[in-house]
């Protein structure tokens, strides 16, 4: 009982964290650079994407049955807001044993964002990613301004708020349109 | 390493990231991590211990300031049982991770723990599953899936060349660190790797990979690849097609320079894996090949050539790949037959010879995905399945399954999952010998509150029946339900709840396979990332 009740604390310690951190750990945490290939051979630049507008990282893979619902949802919000500045990009996780179904499960689904593939998982754990999927959003300025762990349905409104928050007034106007 | 001093070594490094936090700060240094807490109450069934309860936690604290970061992990699992003399020897708390990497302007170099890959995995692949805890089975403790290495790593990458280096001693990810109490060693051996990559014009690429095992006075064990990716298509400029075309040749005892001399007889260790697709609009299809002898390494991780099912029965049943000895292939297509619907096939074939007889697995596997378009109001997926398994004594399996979701008013939406399976198994007199598995789950959600649901299987598998103590089942048949609830608490957390009867066996994440014991009893998992 005693280590339960250890247990607990410590639970609820790392729950005061970000509270107690305030600023610097809930919302100055800077998102980790990259530079990595996509599944067409093309560079993707944390950096060079920030320049443009906010960036959105999707953690999945194929074998991950949420991840197949909210792919869609993650390409209505590059086709919605690509032209005030926002990147979606799609980062598989999948090993070997599925590497080569990425690009063809992709282009089954009909997304256009560039897709890249995490071959030895660095992208993940830089990210601390604990599930599928997972959606990070990065603001122009490169901290993390949302995270989205797992998806069901109605959450996208969550994160299309956030996108809308980092994005130019006259864009966020013409999205509402 | 006795739990006393591990303390002492959590304690020097969280005092050490937090004084780097502090001085760093001004300049955009930053501490991040992540935490992992799972507690379980309840018997593992099938197990001789009851009444047990088991709680593992797992902390990883990273420190970052500009090209420089320093991160650790520590690892913590106890369980109270009724056989506590060799429970409580067998719970750890350590440091099981440490590293510091710096990394700028296409130059890093990484020491401690790190994870890497060398081609397409022939050769090598470290790996962690994110958030998969396994079981270890003889200590009863559970631990982190991970496949690492203890080392140093060097890469680099300037214009279309990169290059990568390293060194390290090897965690095949098998063992959980309360072994190392017994004098176990986890890292075992030393693995020196390399590789050479270019990337050439229009999406295509080469390269080269090296690795050298040793371990003790064993003999020394060393291989080399080549890879090379290409989409034929694009070269010719033909716009709108893709024929993306991958291939690795990998052997052992080649020097660097003579890995390309074609072998596949039996004189010494090869391995070959070649894919294919087309793809135009939204129809793919893709065509993949293996041919692994020898190459049962326990530190590579060659595609299996085996499709990955998301579906809980059909996950349950993929073969394990044994590189010492396979060959196969893999077929699948995909695209819409209608507005409404999509239809994916997939054909796989493995045979392998691990004992006097040749054994094959076999896989058809056909869905269908019905949904309205350009709407996300509901939709639902059919599949049929049928194959056989003589790897694992399985001469036939067929399996049908039905799952849906839809959106409900108020943000709410439901979803259900329906599967049944039928096994036969090659009996003691040759006779074939069924058994079935039934699978219901439904589950209610509502953005921004949580998720609940319920799953039942009911099952007549043997493996599975109740037994007397002397092994013989007491019923024809098992029962597993139990009810899961989760949710967000705030951006940082997630809570989850089972409590019921969960069924045991193999489990598949991310191409990786792993066994998860039975448990009826309750089960809390809370992640928190900051």
């Amino acid at each position: 009982m005693k280590r339960w009740i250890a247990g607990l604390c410590g639970v609820g310690l790392l729950c005061a964290l970000p509270v107690l951190a305030a600023g610097p750990l809930g919302t100055v945490r800077p998102a980790p650079r990259f530079e990595v290939r996509n599944v067409e051979g093309k560079p993707v630049s944390l950096d060079s994407l920030l320049q443009k507008g906010p960036v959105l990282l999707d953690f999945w893979a194929t074998w991950c049955k949420p991840c197949v619902t909210s792919l869609p949802v993650m390409e209505r919000h590059w086709r919605e807001h690509q032209a005030a500045g926002l990147t979606v990009v799609g980062v598989s996780v999948d090993g070997p044993r599925n590497f080569a179904k990425v690009r063809p499960f992709a282009r089954g689904l009909g997304l256009t964002f560039p897709i890249v593939l995490d071959e030895d998982g660095s992208l993940a754990r830089r990210y601390d990613v604990t599930g599928m999927p997972t959606s990070i959003l990065i603001a122009p300025d490169r901290r993390i301004a949302y995270v989205q762990v797992g998806y069901t349905a109605g959450q996208e409104e969550a994160l299309s708020r956030a996108i809308l928050a980092l994005l130019p007034a006259p864009a966020v106007m013409d999205s509402a349109r | 390493m006795s739990p006393s001093v591990s303390a002492m070594q959590l304690r020097r490094v969280l005092a050490g990231v937090a004084l780097a936090g502090c001085f760093a700060m001004p300049v955009e240094a930053q501490i991040s991590g992540g935490n992992l807490l799972i507690g379980q109450a309840g018997n593992v069934i099938g197990a001789q211990r009851k009444d047990r309860s088991d709680l593992y936690e797992r902390l990883d604290l990273q420190w970052s300031s500009d090209a420089l970061t320093l991160g650790g992990r520590f690892e913590y699992d106890r369980s109270d049982d009724d056989r506590a003399d060799f429970g409580r020897a067998a719970a750890y708390q350590r440091l099981t991770q440490r590293w510091a990497e710096w990394d700028r302007d296409g130059l890093g170099v990484r020491v401690g723990n790190f994870y890497t890959i060398l081609g397409r995995g022939l050769l090598h692949r470290s790996w962690e599953l994110p958030g998969v805890v396994y079981d270890e089975v003889g200590t009863q403790t559970r631990y982190a899936a991970a496949r690492d290495l203890s080392g140093a790593r060097l890469h680099a990458e300037h214009g279309p060349v990169s290059a990568q280096l390293f060194r390290g001693r090897v965690n095949d990810g098998t063992s959980s660190p309360a072994l190392e109490a017994f004098g176990f060693e986890r890292y075992r051996g030393v693995l020196d790797g390399a590789e050479l990559r270019t990337r050439l014009p229009r999406g295509a690429s080469v390269g080269t990979a090296w690795s050298r095992y040793t371990y003790g006075d064993a003999p020394e064990r060393q291989y080399a690849s080549g890879f090379a990716e290409v989409d034929p298509l694009e070269v010719a400029g033909l716009k709108g097609w893709s024929a993306p075309f991958a291939f690795e040749y990998a052997a052992e005892r080649p020097s660097l320079l003579d890995w390309w001399q074609w072998r596949r007889g039996a004189e010494r260790a090869h391995a070959m894996y070649a894919s294919g697709g087309l793809l135009w609009q939204r129809y793919t299809f893709v065509a993949e090949y293996k041919d692994y002898d020898g190459f049962r390494l326990g530190l590579n991780d060659p595609p299996s050539l085996v499709r990955e099912h998301a579906a809980p029965l059909l996950n349950r049943d993929t073969h394990l790949l044994d590189a010492e000895g396979e060959e196969g292939f893999q077929l699948e297509a995909s695209g819409p037959l209608h507005p409404w619907v999509t239809f994916t096939t997939n054909f796989s074939r493995s045979d392998g010879a691990p004992g006097v007889r040749w054994l094959r697995f076999e896989e058809r596997y056909g869905e269908l995905h019905v949904a309205p378009p350009n709407s996300d109001a509901w939709e639902c997926t059919v599949f049929a399945d049928r194959g056989f398994n003589t790897f694992d004594f399985v001469i036939d399996r067929h399996s049908l399954g039905l799952e849906g979701s839809a959106r409900l008013p108020q943000k709410f939406a439901v979803s259900f999952d329906l599967e049944r399976k039928r096994v036969a198994t090659q009996g003691f007199f040759g006779s074939p010998e069924w058994f079935q598995d039934e699978f219901v789950s439904a589950s209610v959600s509502r953005a921004g509150w949580g998720r609940a649901g319920v799953s039942v299987t009911r099952t007549t598998d043997p493996r599975d029946l109740p037994s007397d103590d002397f092994g013989l089942p007491t019923a024809d048949r098992a029962l597993f339900a139990g009810f899961s609830l989760g949710g967000d608490v705030g951006q940082s957390h997630q809570v989850s709840l089972f409590a019921g009867r969960r069924r045991g066996g193999r489990a598949c994440t991310s191409g990786t396979c792993y066994d998860v014991p039975s448990l009826a009893g309750a089960e809390l998992r809370v992640t928190s990332r900051f």
